[in-house]
């Protein structure tokens, strides 16, 4: 049975149909300034939901990021001041790196379920990095800083290269590497992990590690594209990194997903809120449109699910009668 | 009364592939009748139907004289028909009173409380019928497969269904608990209940069935009185070929110790346990439910802990902290709830068969795993093993139960292995698979492994093993050789007399 | 799989549908162009289109739109606009500053004629910029100003002034006052409206009076009521209260009210920023007054601009350095509320 798999092809496809329409209908659209902005757009939230995928595949999730994301990039942003630019970006990664590494030692080593982990750090750190600095603002002016947020190479912005790059080489992690294939494991079923002698604990912490470091990247993205860091940057960005993920059908069960949708993903879903911008719609109308993409998402899981049971119990027989 | 139950002209395709193709037979009313074929022969289909469970394609069911349109499973229940599947279908969460009476909850008091307290009285009350000793307010998920099993029972008989089908129910009982069921199968047969009764294992079969009907490859193959057949015939019917018994095999067991376990103690859990594994040697742990065979094997492994006690492995006293530990060693387990603890169901079967060999693959650059060795290491055991699957990227969920097995034991093949602890190594698996495990047990055991091997069945144990040691509430209450063995003697160790 | 595409057209249906319908009667807008309004410097859109009855776009970027003050605010853009024959969009940041950037920038690529900018975190606006001067689109700010260049203009209150205002309101109409002590509930000191209360400071110091007490209220009315609970009990002669913003004023009044004292008579409370449910205590005496800002003249103001600078008139600045326009600002109390309510 040689037939394409549409479910797991849909999020490419929607997003080919959308792109197709909005070039006919939409002369600002097409324009290389617009689809340079929804592609910048889909870096900054996109780069965390590559780590967000690791974690739903595993079968967690992570409700911090978002202020992950505010607290390395104050910390980024004052070492700035007084360090300059290569220390700062270290120090970035570092406190995205220890964030993790806290998320995950609590929820791997002491048990405390990821959702309850992490949303203690998603106000702990929120205060933390409004504690850094007074809440207040911190000015980025660097050039060769801001040239990552806002600058372009051949006409594609800097952060989707970055973006693609990552999301390069977190596909080969997930796919073809012992410590992915771990991951995708521990979402399948952690008893056999345990039996087959994965260390489910490591493998859990490093998730979250690695979940860490995303967000510092996209933190460095987001502080270098608005000039500034902020404490009270990034409020929904949790939810919007999830959402990219579900959208691009890795199961919030767990288990499977892919890096590559992910990334079509938050194209998508940058394209459809850059059109609903385009069209001027309301704001509480886009969010409607945004919840209703959320619940979509979530039910062509389950749709998608329902439909393999079917080829499942297909293919099966197929087998079992060979 | 022969026609109580008509099933005429019964297909049902997936995708274009019959899994039932025109299926008809009669069941007599008050009867037990079995269905039987090998895996993938469409019994469960079959049921499933009947159970409201999928629709059939074509074909009529008429039970007592009139065409009945089962659409769902309520449609199923209106026709009194109960079901106890394969799978379970039991809610984890809830109590065992609960899930008994998921479907007609007690009456209500007038503050819209359920009566708990009446329906633990009721629940006990089916339970104590069919001896069960469970707890009706203790949560299902704390139970051993087995229970679960029982409870599944009581909970389709407590619906008092006309008909009663029963999809393999004793796959996961031991010796004791089928006799039991056997009761209870006959008991309702008294009652004037229809029991439509599927099973892999052919003595139950014998012991109860009055008629046998066998189905091959989706298609009707013959009903038969049961008194008519023999156990060779029904597994010609099945097999559509004859299947070689091996009785006398060589024994390649050698004095060389492999492993040698001394006092094994966890508190409350098992006590003094001690024995020697040798070289070669196939050694089969007898004993009833819960009498910590699993546990102790499960802690020499390296899943949990214990409080005192020595393991020598080849004389060398190991501890190990987790299965890891055990892995590195050459030890390497094969569970028995392989849906739960064994497969990674939405992962392909390539995948599965890699997950512990990829660590120590050699790797381009130094962590990219190449995709050719990992196919050849898969081609290389679906070669040994007859593995069937359609692609290597299916997912192994797809397979059947005796080809996940040989995945599963894929997997500790591909990895330098001394000792074989294996739980229940043919449990949920058809008659072909299943002695191509038992040869690839005595093959092990050729090449000079050690393997320890659990079975309920006591019949495959006498069969398979050299040697046999019997628990009985986590003591080793006796040890048998392979001259030795008989089941009464078995049991009567195992019910702890014999010590 | 028959099933699947069809439910994934019908996703896709509605995904458009609703796009459709939400913009309905804006779908002809936004294809004209900027044409006949554009500007010397507005050579790329000009070419692709035209159009009669339209100028072309000037668009409102909001702070919130659910607050009432920059409802009025783009109300005066969206009038000013439309009585000069442009068209009017807005967008609304929801508070959220990566919205403003993105809603800001999809903005700027349409190439709109004049972007109308109240920038919700001013420090992270300079991308806007950046983008606008390489696009050639003016930007204007209207009521709060940032610290980077790149904009035409930047409309807002003089925070500072408006507390003088009220200082004198104070000095010139509580002639009889005994103790000539004042307090102040004033917002967190990081915050750009802090200067109202050194205002009114500065002007009741030089008038003789004192500054008994100066507390943070934080914005907030239940922090403010709380502030002045403390100012009772250690000054009880305190006469004037100044309040950085009408919430707090009247939660402050009816602290006075609770510690048994009779606002209005015994402690007087001023406001700040005329919000419609300040009104009613001014009426019944319970609120002295508010310094009433104008953002519905500063939407008008910043269209004014734009069209100013595009006839290539010379802006009058009330600071050059920071291209800042003040708007009027003025005391609302008991004579005047039914005015302006």
């Amino acid at each position: 049975m040689k037939k394409i798999n549409l479910g797991r092809h849909a999020v490419i496809l929607i997003l080919i149909v959308l792109w197709g329409i909005m070039f006919a209908l939409n002369e600002s659209f097409r324009t290389g300034a617009n689809l340079g902005s929804i592609l910048r757009e889909a870096s900054s939230t996109g780069i965390a939901a590559l780590g967000m995928t690791f974690i739903i595949i595993m079968g967690d999730f992570d409700l911090s990021i978002g202020s992950m994301l505010a607290f390395a990039g104050m910390i980024m942003a004052g070492c700035m001041e007084n360090m300059g630019i290569v220390p700062a970006l270290i120090m970035g990664a570092a406190a995205g790196l220890v964030c993790g590494l806290i998320n995950g030692i609590i929820i791997a080593y002491f048990r405390v379920p990821a959702f309850i982990t992490t949303l203690g750090t998603y106000y702990s750190l929120r205060a933390l990095a409004y504690i850094f600095n007074d809440a207040n603002t911190i000015i980025c002016t660097d050039t060769a800083f801001l040239k990552i947020g806002t600058g372009s190479i051949a006409g594609i912005p800097i952060p989707f290269l970055i973006f693609l790059v990552l999301a390069a080489v977190l596909a080969v992690i997930l796919n073809r590497t012992t410590y992915g294939r771990h991951v995708r494991a521990m979402g399948n079923s952690e008893k056999a992990c345990r039996i087959s002698g994965i260390d489910t604990k490591k493998v859990k912490c490093a998730a979250f590690v690695l979940m860490g470091l995303c967000t510092a990247v996209s933190s460095v993205i987001v502080t270098a594209r608005q000039a500034c860091a902020s404490p009270d940057v990034a409020a929904n960005f949790h939810f919007d990194a999830i959402t990219m993920v579900v959208l691009g059908g890795t199961k919030m069960t767990g288990g499977e997903g892919s890096i590559f949708n992910t990334v079509i993903a938050a194209v998508l879903y940058a394209s459809v809120s850059n059109c609903l911008n385009l069209y001027h719609v309301d704001a509480q109308w886009q969010r409607v449109c945004m919840g209703l993409i959320l619940l979509a998402a979530f039910s062509f899981d389950f749709i998608q699910k329902h439909f393999a049971g079917l080829r499942e119990r297909s293919q099966k027989k197929t087998i079992q009668s060979i | 009364m022969g026609n109580y139950i008509q099933i005429r002209d019964i297909s049902k395709k997936f995708y274009g592939v019959y899994a039932l193709k025109n299926v008809s037979f009669d069941i007599a009313r008050g009867s037990v009748h079995a269905v039987m074929g090998e895996n993938g022969a469409g019994k469960s289909t079959l049921m499933k139907i009947l159970g409201g469970v999928y629709q059939a394609d074509g074909g009529s069911i008429i039970i007592d004289g009139k065409e009945r349109n089962i659409r769902s499973v309520q449609d199923s229940a209106g026709c009194g028909i109960s079901v106890i599947y394969q799978e379970f279908n039991l809610v984890p969460e809830l109590t065992v009173a609960e899930n008994i009476f998921i479907s007609d909850v007690p009456k209500k008091t007038f503050l819209g409380i359920v009566e708990k307290k009446k329906r633990s009285d009721n629940a006990r009350k089916i339970l104590d019928m069919l001896e069960i000793h469970v707890d009706p307010d203790e949560f299902v998920k704390n139970l051993s497969v087995s229970e679960k099993q029982m409870v599944e029972i009581a909970k389709a008989l407590s619906l008092n269904a006309e008909i009663i089908i029963m999809d393999e129910p004793t796959a996961a009982l031991n010796e004791e608990e089928v006799r039991r069921l056997e009761e209870i199968v006959g008991m309702l047969k008294k009652e004037g209940k229809t029991i439509i009764y599927i099973s892999h294992r052919l003595k139950e079969v014998f012991d109860m069935a009055d008629t046998v009907t066998v189905l091959r490859n989706g298609e009707y193959v013959d009903t038969r009185p049961a008194a008519e057949l023999t156990e060779a015939e029904v597994i010609r019917l099945m097999v559509g070929h004859d299947v070689v018994q091996d009785t006398d095999r060589p024994v390649y067991a050698s004095e060389d110790v492999l492993l040698k376990v001394e006092d094994l103690t966890l508190k409350n859990v098992f006590e003094s346990v001690s024995f020697e594994l040798h070289k070669g040697e196939i050694l089969g742990m007898a004993g009833l439910m819960g009498c910590g065979r699993e546990e102790v094997l499960s802690a020499i492994y390296g899943l949990f802990g214990y409080d005192s006690g020595k393991v020598f492995l080849e004389g060398k006293e190991v501890r190990f902290k987790n299965s890891g530990e055990a892995i590195e060693q050459g030890i390497c387990f094969l569970t028995d709830d392989r849906k739960d603890a064994g497969i990674f169901p939405r992962m392909s079967v390539e995948e599965n068969i890699t997950i512990m060999s990829i660590r120590h693959m050699k790797k381009k650059w130094g962590f990219y795993i190449s995709p050719s060795q990992e196919a050849g290491q898969l081609k290389k055991m679906t070669e040994f093993m007859n593995i069937k699957y359609a692609r290597p990227e299916q997912k192994i969920s797809y397979l059947s139960g005796g080809n996940q097995q040989k995945v599963l034991l894929g997997r500790d093949l591909l990895l330098d292995n001394k000792i074989f602890i294996m739980l229940e190594p043919t449990r949920g698996i058809d008659v072909g698979a299943r002695e191509e495990i038992y040869s690839l047990l005595y093959q092990l055991a050729r090449d000079g492994m050690g393997i320890i091997a659990v079975f309920s069945d006591m019949n495959e144990l006498i069969r398979v093993c050299d040697r046999a040691v019997v628990f009985c509430d986590g003591r080793i209450t006796g040890s048998l050789t392979k001259e030795e063995f008989n089941k009464e003697k078995i049991l009567t160790y195992a019910a702890g007399k014999g010590a | 799989m028959k099933n699947l595409k069809k439910l994934l057209a019908v996703v896709l249906m509605v995904l458009l549908a609703m796009q459709a319908a939400a913009c309905g009667s804006s779908e002809e807008k936004k294809e004209t162009g900027s044409e006949s309004s554009a500007s010397s410097n507005e050579s790329q859109s000009s070419e692709t289109e035209s159009s009669q009855d339209s100028k072309g776009v000037i668009a409102y970027s909001c702070y919130n739109m659910s607050w009432e003050y920059y409802v009025t605010l783009a109300q005066g853009v969206k009038e000013a606009a439309e009585a000069a024959g442009y068209e009017y969009v807005e967008h609304d940041q929801q508070s959220d500053q990566s919205l403003m950037i993105q809603g800001c920038t999809d903005l700027l690529n349409q190439d709109i004629a004049c972007l109308v900018l109240t920038p919700c975190k001013p420090e992270a606006a300079a991308s806007i910029y950046e983008l606008a001067q390489e696009k050639g689109i003016p930007v204007i700010l209207a009521d709060i100003g940032t610290e980077a260049s790149g904009y035409l203009a930047c409309l807002k209150s003089d925070n500072y002034d408006g507390g003088v205002l009220a200082g004198n309101y104070v000095l010139d109409n509580l002639t009889d006052a005994q103790s000539k002590k004042a307090a102040m509930i004033t917002v967190d000191p990081s915050n750009t409206n802090i200067v109202r209360s050194d205002g009114f400071k500065d002007t009741l110091e030089a008038g003789g009076w004192t500054i008994a007490a100066e507390l943070s209220g934080q914005s907030e009315p239940d922090i403010a009521y709380s502030c002045m609970q403390d100012i009772i009990t250690a000054n009880p002669d305190v006469e004037v209260v100044f309040c950085s913003n009408d919430p707090m004023a009247i939660s402050a009044s009816q602290a006075v009210a609770d510690a048994g004292l009779t606002p209005g008579e015994d402690v007087k409370v001023i406001g700040y920023d005329a919000q419609s449910n300040v009104f009613e205590p001014i009426e019944n005496g319970t609120v002295l007054g508010t310094v009433a800002q104008d953002p519905y003249g500063m939407g008008e103001g910043a269209v004014d601009c734009f069209l100013k600078n595009l006839n290539g008139e010379e802006l009058t600045f009330d600071d050059e350095e920071t291209k800042t326009i003040y708007t009027d600002q003025w005391i609302i109390d008991a004579a005047n509320a039914a005015e302006y309510k």
